[in-house]
């Protein structure tokens, strides 16, 4: 884990207002110690994630938490899916063809 | 490394602002984390992002055209994790939104393949979408007894952080099960299922139902018993006064009528029946007492004789 001067130096857009701004609003959701703020590398994979919204695509600061928000649903969802699809795929052959038939049948059925 | 300028699909003599809205829509289609689906994007972004550092920056463009650097001669970009290595491997994170149940954590297997999935479902198919059935939610709601009897609105915040009003009909009972269509979790095809709200009943710190009918206790005095008297008496829509006949007995019932609880279908509402409850005076007095053994002289009375009245 590193400290918010050396997660700062890292990124060389990033303006320690924002990140603290960012902080506040809970898009990043750093440890903390006595001394300060703690970030593993999951908070450094996402302040890179917001840094290419922010600075590079030109997110502004309402918009950033939704979007985060709505990506984070997004890896949820994907992760249920996950787990459906390796359930689907422990199933006996027969099981399998008999799910994907019903998915078909239920979309052509038009309802 | 190929031209930034055909990397971001830009001409060598576009403005600056053409250049940057050519990264960000390029840059919106192939973000890792903006397209977890596609493993393929990395590699797209990490080009498009190498060419914009070039000439997204005017002055760098410039050492670029006059050949001062080439596509290579940027600082290298550092190894990357992208967000979605972590977010998608494990739902439990802080950051995570709602949903993922902490049974799933740690199944060790990271090496998701959305192919899988595809081969699953769109490729045995003739190619469409993963359908999903619409879902019916259900929910237990407990409500107050007062509410229960004349009805209420509530405001109910489902599990997927949707907030749904319920009307309370008048006279609901302990167990029973409102359908609220369509107000459940959507299937693929958008149509949403139903939700089902079970209703609690809280009791009643004096008031207990019977059918329609509203059951309560009224104590009164010995001398209001035996004088008869106009009390105040609770209802479930406030208090109203009510006679107490004269020589009112223990445990007689006097009914309110339409004091009860509605009846949705045949209209109209059940009663309320009051208990009468003689609480004797309080502490022992003497004169009373006196006058009770001079009066039961000539009025004897045995109330544990059977018939006795």
């Amino acid at each position: 884990m590193i400290r918010e001067t050396e997660l700062i130096a890292q990124f060389t857009y990033l303006e320690r207002q924002v990140l603290l701004t960012w902080i506040e609003e809970g898009v990043i959701a750093p440890h903390r110690d006595e001394e300060g703020y703690l970030f593993d590398r999951v908070d450094e994979s996402r302040v890179a994630l917001a840094c290419d919204l922010h600075y590079r695509m030109g997110l502004d600061h309402a918009s950033l938490p939704v979007i985060l928000s709505l990506i984070d649903q997004l890896h949820d969802a994907r992760h249920h899916l996950r787990a459906l699809t390796r359930a689907v795929a422990d199933q006996p052959e027969a099981i399998q063809q008999e799910i994907t038939r019903r998915m078909i049948a239920g979309r052509t059925s038009g309802n | 490394m190929a031209n930034p300028y055909e990397t971001l699909g830009v001409a060598p003599n576009a403005s600056q602002d053409d250049i940057r809205k050519a990264y960000r829509k390029a840059a919106k289609e192939t973000h890792p984390d903006l397209n977890p689906g596609k493993p393929e994007a990395e590699e797209r972004f990490k080009a498009i992002n190498a060419a914009y550092d070039i000439i997204g920056d005017a002055d760098k463009r410039k050492r670029y055209d006059d050949g001062e650097i080439d596509e290579t001669g940027v600082e290298r970009q550092p190894e990357r994790h992208f967000y979605r290595e972590y977010a998608e491997a494990d739902p439990n994170t802080r950051y995570s939104g709602r949903g993922a149940s902490a049974g799933e954590r740690g199944n060790g297997s990271a090496d998701f393949d959305y192919d899988l999935f595809t081969d699953l479902f769109r490729g045995r198919g003739e190619g469409g979408n993963f359908r999903m059935p619409p879902q019916d939610v259900r929910y237990a709601l407990g409500i107050d007894f007062l509410d229960a009897v004349n009805g209420t609105q509530k405001v109910v915040a489902m599990p997927d952080g949707k907030t749904l009003d319920i009307t309370i009909p008048a006279g609901i009972n302990d167990g029973q099960v409102l359908r609220l269509k369509g107000q459940g979790l959507p299937g693929s095809d958008g149509k949403p299922g139903d939700a089902y709200v079970e209703i609690s009943v809280r009791p009643h710190s004096s008031f207990k139902r019977e059918g329609h009918d509203i059951l309560s206790t009224l104590p009164i005095s010995l001398g209001e018993a035996l004088n008869g008297a106009s009390v105040h008496v609770e209802t479930v829509d406030g208090a109203v006064d009510v006679k107490v006949p004269k020589g009112a007995k223990e445990g007689t019932k006097l009914r309110l009528r339409g004091k009860g609880v509605s009846r949705d279908k045949a209209g109209g509402r059940g009663d309320q029946l009051v208990e009468i409850h003689i609480v004797p005076p309080e502490g022992a007095d003497e004169a009373l007492a006196q006058f009770m053994a001079e009066w039961e002289k000539t009025h004897p009375q045995n109330p544990r004789r059977k018939g006795a009245a």
